[in-house]
């Protein structure tokens, strides 16, 4: 999935630059989370993309802004459960039919990695969680709380 | 254009992370590991989603190798992890039948290794 564009050219100053690129970053993840309730999974793996790019941003402006740092390391969990999921999902894809009870096996892993990363979704939003400096930073994500992220 | 402020701010992220790129690509090309494998392949990434985010605020510089790059490491990731998820998933009884797979999982990591060390000859990190 491709980066979407950050407008830059009449920003005013670094903390508004940086804010711009949070928003839009942590838009592309909010549009993607439908995913986390579908289990399709392409859409995970490009989730998990979205979740990256959100966490290297976020990473650069702790510095500045450490309310985020949270948020990063709650995003950089959310990655490794997405990704032990689109490993086994590539494994299923290359294992020949005779191994039955191995794929069986990995399947349940891949739920068991989906079923961690809905639930650090979920928590991410509890009031005073790891995305509550991120949703004042950016002024995005309320109503996601309460389900509405995952449904 | 952004200001000077911003120019400025952002060229000292390329730079730090065009450093960090270039240090991973020297570890890895003078002894390969998983390690550094992945200390490559994460700096690779970073300069990427630097330049797709501040594109408007720094020099222009091409992506294309550098997304190859990305692409290659994967490919040699992936064979890598699935080879030790397939180990840990096995069932005993089905020892033989995956041996093939796992055979050609190692090929594939050894092939895309090779290709690494071939598309980092052409790979420069951006000037800042």
């Amino acid at each position: 999935m491709k980066a979407r564009h950050v407008d830059l050219s009449d920003s005013c100053g670094v903390d508004d630059a940086m804010r711009r690129i949070a928003i839009v970053r942590f838009a592309e993840v909010l549009t993607l989370v439908p995913a986390l309730r579908r289990g399709r999974s392409k859409e995970l793996h490009d989730l998990r993309i979205a979740c990256k790019r959100l966490r290297y941003a976020l990473e650069r402006y702790t510095p500045r802004e450490p309310a985020l740092l949270e948020a990063a390391s709650r995003l950089s969990q959310l990655q490794d459960a997405l990704g032990e999921l689109h490993d086994r999902d590539l494994l299923l894809l290359a294992m020949p039919k005779d191994l039955h009870a191995s794929a069986q096996r990995v399947r349940m892993q891949r739920d068991d990695a989906l079923s961690r990363a809905r639930a650090l979704w979920r928590d991410a939003f509890a009031p005073y969680g790891p995305f509550e400096g991120l949703m004042r930073f950016t002024g995005l994500g309320y109503g996601f709380g309460d389900g509405g992220g995952t449904g | 254009m952004p200001d000077d402020r911003i120019a400025e701010w952002a060229q000292g992220l390329v730079k730090a992370d065009a450093h960090a790129f270039k240090r991973a690509r020297s570890r890895f090309l003078r002894q390969p590991s998983a390690k550094r494998l992945h200390d490559l392949r994460t700096t690779a990434r970073r300069l990427r989603c630097i330049h797709e985010d501040l594109r408007e605020a720094i020099p222009p510089f091409s992506l294309k190798r550098l997304r190859r790059l990305i692409d290659l490491t994967g490919d040699a990731r992936d064979a890598a992890v699935m080879r030790e998820a397939l180990r840990n998933a096995l069932d005993v009884r089905e020892r033989h039948a995956a041996r093939a797979l796992l055979r050609a999982l190692r090929r594939r990591e050894r092939l895309a290794l090779a290709r690494i060390a071939r598309a980092l000859e052409h790979v420069k990190a951006p000037k800042a």
